[in-house]
């Protein structure tokens, strides 16, 4: 080491002792708490007898993860990006033909079948249609009400309101990235939770679902959308109704 | 107050790491209450924000524990529990950066052309290194001139205080090069800090 990488050595030691670190957390109470709480599977594995043993099966293991990925990959690149899976699951016509959200099904069953559950508004009367989209994790369910007369309209349809259920979350992050020039994004709170006020063109939103997939949920309504996650299900209400009563209806989902 | 030998808290930390294997939780609590601040910063220096390393230093002292197994008897503990915490650390950044690569790469390809850079894994920046002083100034700013590697290296030998074998354990690097980063990096600050080493001669 040089005399001048010396001098920076002592530089940098002196410099060491005026770092501000954030303050140390208390990991001892969280690290006990842990290991306290499943007592039954935390106590430390003994000593290995079979290192070398346990060695070859870790590296075959290992061996055949990576074949399995490469064949995954090469699949996957020929169709699509890997570990993307982009969808376009939305789709409500012009008024007077009829949803195309799915199948009609009982409001019980959109309330109380499989997840995603769809929670229903305590402030409006029951909904006109409810809809299934799907199955499994990429199930859609929404629930339809038709504008009554003089109400307002989402633009090329009968509704007034859309309250749709989507198992997963969003990432705040991209939110904005899919949004359109003219449209604006508001941050509101929905009964304690985050949420989004979307005014102005018709947008798409990037879904993230459980399984740790993305797609992107594409609106075809000319409406603003009221956005917001709970207990693992994302909720859009798409709206003629405007911004409050939009927040009203979404504070009174039970 | 008197400094122990380090002999003797090497021995106090073997008889810890025997308790502890034995499933005497308090005694590694005792071992977390000693090296709890090491495992925080390196996760911390790692995931860029003081909450995401308190996650992950507490998930890897939680893995340590149950690893206890596979410490050998006579190494040195710290190290060895800075490589659980900082392999914990590294893969909850990995994850980080797949996932926020995998949105990108969805608004892409949904928008058919560039969205710009999205949020990328990053370790904690220079500037964010609390140094107070001109020239302390100078040396954050010299620090940032480096890649990221060798800053890495740069800040846990010196800033962090490690060891060289503690160093490449938590960065998940071997050794030689700990010493081929550090050598680059000491350099480098050489060129930039020059006047200022002047300055404190």
């Amino acid at each position: 080491m040089t005399t001048g990488e010396q001098r920076i050595e002592a530089l940098l030691r002196s410099a060491a002792e005026e770092v501000t670190w954030p303050p140390t957390p208390d990991l001892r109470s969280g690290v006990l708490a842990r290991i306290a709480a499943a007592d039954g599977e935390r106590h430390p594995e003994p000593p290995s007898r079979a290192r070398p043993r346990l060695r070859l099966v870790r590296s075959l293991a290992v061996a055949l993860l990576a074949l399995l990925i490469l064949a995954g990959v090469a699949t996957a690149l020929g169709f699509r990006l890997p570990g993307v899976d982009i969808e376009r699951v939305e789709r409500l016509p012009p008024a007077g033909t009829g949803l195309e959200l799915g199948s009609a099904v009982p409001l019980a069953e959109a309330r109380d079948g499989e997840p995603p559950r769809v929670l229903v508004p305590a402030a409006l009367p029951e909904p006109a249609t409810a809809l299934v989209l799907g199955a499994g994790d990429r199930r859609i369910v929404t629930l339809a009400w038709r504008a009554s007369e003089g109400e307002p309209v989402l633009a090329g349809t009968d509704l007034s309101l859309a309250v749709m259920a989507v198992g997963g979350g969003i990432d705040e992050g991209y939110l904005s990235k899919l949004l359109g020039p003219g449209t604006t994004l508001e941050p509101v709170t929905v009964g304690g939770d985050r949420g989004w006020w979307i005014a102005g063109a018709p947008h798409d939103l990037l879904v993230l679902r459980p399984d740790g997939t993305a797609g992107v949920l594409t609106s075809r309504l000319a409406g603003d959308t009221l956005l917001f996650a709970r207990d693992g299900t994302l909720y859009r209400l798409e709206s003629a109704l405007g911004r409050d009563a939009t927040l009203e209806v979404a504070e009174s989902l039970r | 107050m008197t400094e122990r030998a380090p002999d003797a808290v090497a021995a106090d930390e073997a008889r810890l790491v025997r308790r502890a294997r034995d499933g005497d939780a308090d005694a590694y609590g005792e071992l977390v209450t000693m090296h709890q601040a090491a495992a925080f910063r390196v996760a911390y220096l790692l995931l860029g924000s003081a909450a995401d390393g308190e996650d992950a230093a507490q998930e890897g002292l939680v893995r340590a524990y149950l690893a206890l197994g596979r410490f050998r008897d006579g190494e040195p503990f710290r190290p060895w529990l800075l490589q659980v915490v900082g392999n914990e650390a590294r893969n909850r950044r990995r994850a980080r950066g797949r996932r926020e690569g995998m949105l990108a790469r969805a608004v892409t390809a949904f928008r058919g052309g560039t969205t710009g850079s999205g949020p990328e894994a990053e370790t904690v920046p220079p500037e964010r290194l609390a140094l107070a002083g001109e020239t302390r100034a100078e040396v954050r700013e010299a620090l940032a001139t480096l890649d990221e590697g060798e800053r890495l290296v740069v800040v846990c030998r010196y800033l962090l205080e490690l060891s060289e074998a503690e160093t490449a354990a938590a960065l998940g690097i071997p050794a030689g090069t700990v010493k081929s980063r550090l050598h680059r990096g000491l350099r480098r600050l050489r060129d930039r800090l020059e006047p200022a080493v002047e300055a404190v001669s």
